[in-house]
């Protein structure tokens, strides 16, 4: 079974700058791997090593993020893919979702799995856009795996209920960091770790109308926003009256 | 261009009201079996019969051959039936909206979302496409209910999993991107009992209980309260922090809220920066003071 496992870089910190279009800077930003991700290859290649299959690993972003593929492909990845290309600067959720779907066909991918959010972008829709496009289905918000058999039993959100059932098909599968404690690499995997392979566009059979995601909505404006705190703060539980009173001024 | 508001059985019927109430839309969509929720002030349903979000989406992208922009609310099973539209119509999606205003001249929706934690502010224009409203938002209701015409699409299809069965005790919490109230405790509650207390807080508030990374990653709690960078934002009318000092990765997920209650032993703790009322006490003596007034 092959499966196709995403991991992103996100900024290490939540002080950003952004440009006129609202688009993250990330060139001057220190980055580290989503955290949900770094699970989510530990739980591919444990499920590759029990059923004798092999964890493709890719990634979507600048140069920097091949330094990422390097550190995550050490923990026992057959290869790693590197998407960059400047067509996909400020990509959206269909843009990418195309990228990765062709990337999922081009390598016979029978699962694809996924960190469950971003630490840079609350979505969380990415999974089931992949999943739509190749006709499968989606299972997102997996927290924890009980068989890592060709057809694991996971437990995942369902409808808003936690639910466990059995993944019988191909299927797009979003983890939270819960799901397995990543690995760390020996020096004989760091050595012997795939290399990442550049693709762009036009390696990937990609629907020309995702890639026009400047035309499918238009930002207006972008604003910084910093909000005004009363900052009224009390020492000691004999104020807690003052306080109460303060917060039911407030309605509650 | 029309809008359409989108349901399932598992949106709160009160919740659905009121944002239908604030967008005034042409149609609605219903998705799933039966349909027993109030329909106010539409023309058109259209009935979506089916259990699979990723088929009901490419249902609905199959269906609509004019431009429409849809409408849902915040929660994940929504949030997967519009990724599923939108990226089989290739038509943008644009979540955790909080300001939304249709200009039925030049046929287009202006909307209003923060980004980032709270420290951008987005205003931008689609004129088809799928919107996720914050349901913090969305106001109370005042249209009247109709009988509007209904078209159904029959999406029952099998699917690649066997549901065994919902996991016991994982639905008692509410959650807390939806909650007003949002009551939180860190590291400074001591240990996983600590949350005990603070559910009888949240309870009398009518709130949810949170918690920050450093606990969840303890065990004290389900990974599905962890507030903040990479865990999920919020921003209710009162946050409530029990013994958490406010490192930058916990404010990114809440910073955003009405007002903010910092309580903690620490007067330097960073979370007093950022908070409109504090207490610097024992958080236990604090919280036992509160649940009894």
């Amino acid at each position: 079974m092959k499966i196709l496992v995403l991991a992103k870089q996100v900024p290490a910190t939540t002080d950003l700058t952004f440009g006129e279009n609202g688009v993250v800077d990330r060139s001057s930003v220190p980055k580290t791997v989503n955290p949900d991700d770094e699970s989510a290859v530990e739980l591919a290649i444990q499920m590759a090593e029990s059923v004798s299959g092999e964890v493709i690993l890719a990634t979507m972003g600048p140069e920097s993020a091949s330094e990422m593929l390097s550190e995550l492909g050490a923990m026992g990845c057959a290869s790693c893919y590197h998407v960059s290309d400047n067509l996909l600067n400020g990509a959206d959720l269909v843009a990418t979702a195309n990228v990765f779907a062709a990337l999922a066909k081009k390598v016979n991918a029978e699962m694809v799995i996924c960190g469950a959010s971003a630490a840079d972008g609350k979505g969380g829709l990415l999974p089931s856009a992949i999943a739509s496009l190749l006709g499968w289905d989606c299972l997102n918000e997996v927290s924890s795996v009980e068989d890592f058999s060709s057809e694991p039993v996971v437990i995942f959100n369902y409808q808003g209920k936690k639910t466990k059932a059995k993944v019988k098909g191909s299927s797009v599968l979003s983890v939270y960091k819960t799901v397995a404690e990543p690995r760390i690499p020996d020096v004989m995997a760091v050595l012997s770790a795939p290399q990442p392979e550049s693709l762009a566009v036009s390696d990937l059979d990609i629907n020309e109308k995702a890639l026009k995601f400047n035309d499918r909505c238009e930002i207006l404006n972008v604003e910084n926003v910093k909000k005004e705190r009363k900052n009224k703060i009390w020492e000691g539980i004999e104020s807690f009256s003052d306080f109460h009173t303060e917060l039911k001024k407030e309605g509650f | 261009m029309k809008i359409f508001i989108l349901a399932h059985a598992h949106n709160d019927k009160d919740l659905y009201a009121r944002l239908s109430n604030y967008i005034s839309a042409d149609g609605a969509i219903w998705i799933g079996e039966k349909c027993d929720f109030d329909f106010l002030g539409v023309e058109e349903l259209i009935h979506v019969d089916s259990n699979s979000s990723i088929k009901s989406g490419r249902k609905l992208s199959d269906h609509f051959n004019e431009q429409v922009v849809i409408v849902g609310l915040d929660d994940s099973f929504t949030g997967e039936i519009l990724a599923s539209f939108s990226v089989s119509s290739c038509e943008p999606v644009v979540w955790g909206c909080h300001g939304f205003d249709h200009c039925k001249d030049d046929n287009d929706v202006v909307l209003q979302k923060y980004g980032f934690g709270g420290k951008v502010l987005y205003t931008s224009k689609i004129s088809s496409g799928c919107v996720q409203f914050n349901s913090k938002a969305v106001d109370s209701s005042t249209r009247e209910p109709r009988d509007p015409s209904v078209v159904s699409l029959d999406g029952r299809d099998s699917v690649s999993f066997e549901i065994f069965e919902s996991v016991e005790g994982s639905n008692e919490n509410k959650d807390v991107t939806s909650a007003d109230v949002v009551v939180s405790g860190g590291r400074g509650i001591q240990g996983p009992e600590g949350f005990e207390p603070l559910r009888k807080l949240a309870g009398k508030l009518n709130g949810a209980v949170g918690a920050s990374r450093a606990v969840v990653d303890m065990g004290w709690i389900d990974y599905s309260h962890q507030i903040g960078q990479t865990g999920k934002s919020v921003s209710p009318k009162l946050y409530v922090a029990f013994g958490i000092s406010g490192a930058v990765q916990h404010r990114a997920g809440m910073q955003n809220s009405s007002v903010i209650v910092a309580i903690n032993t620490d007067r330097n703790a960073p979370i007093f920066d950022i908070c409109d009322y504090g207490i610097v006490a024992d958080w236990k003596e604090v919280l036992e003071k509160w649940i009894s007034v």
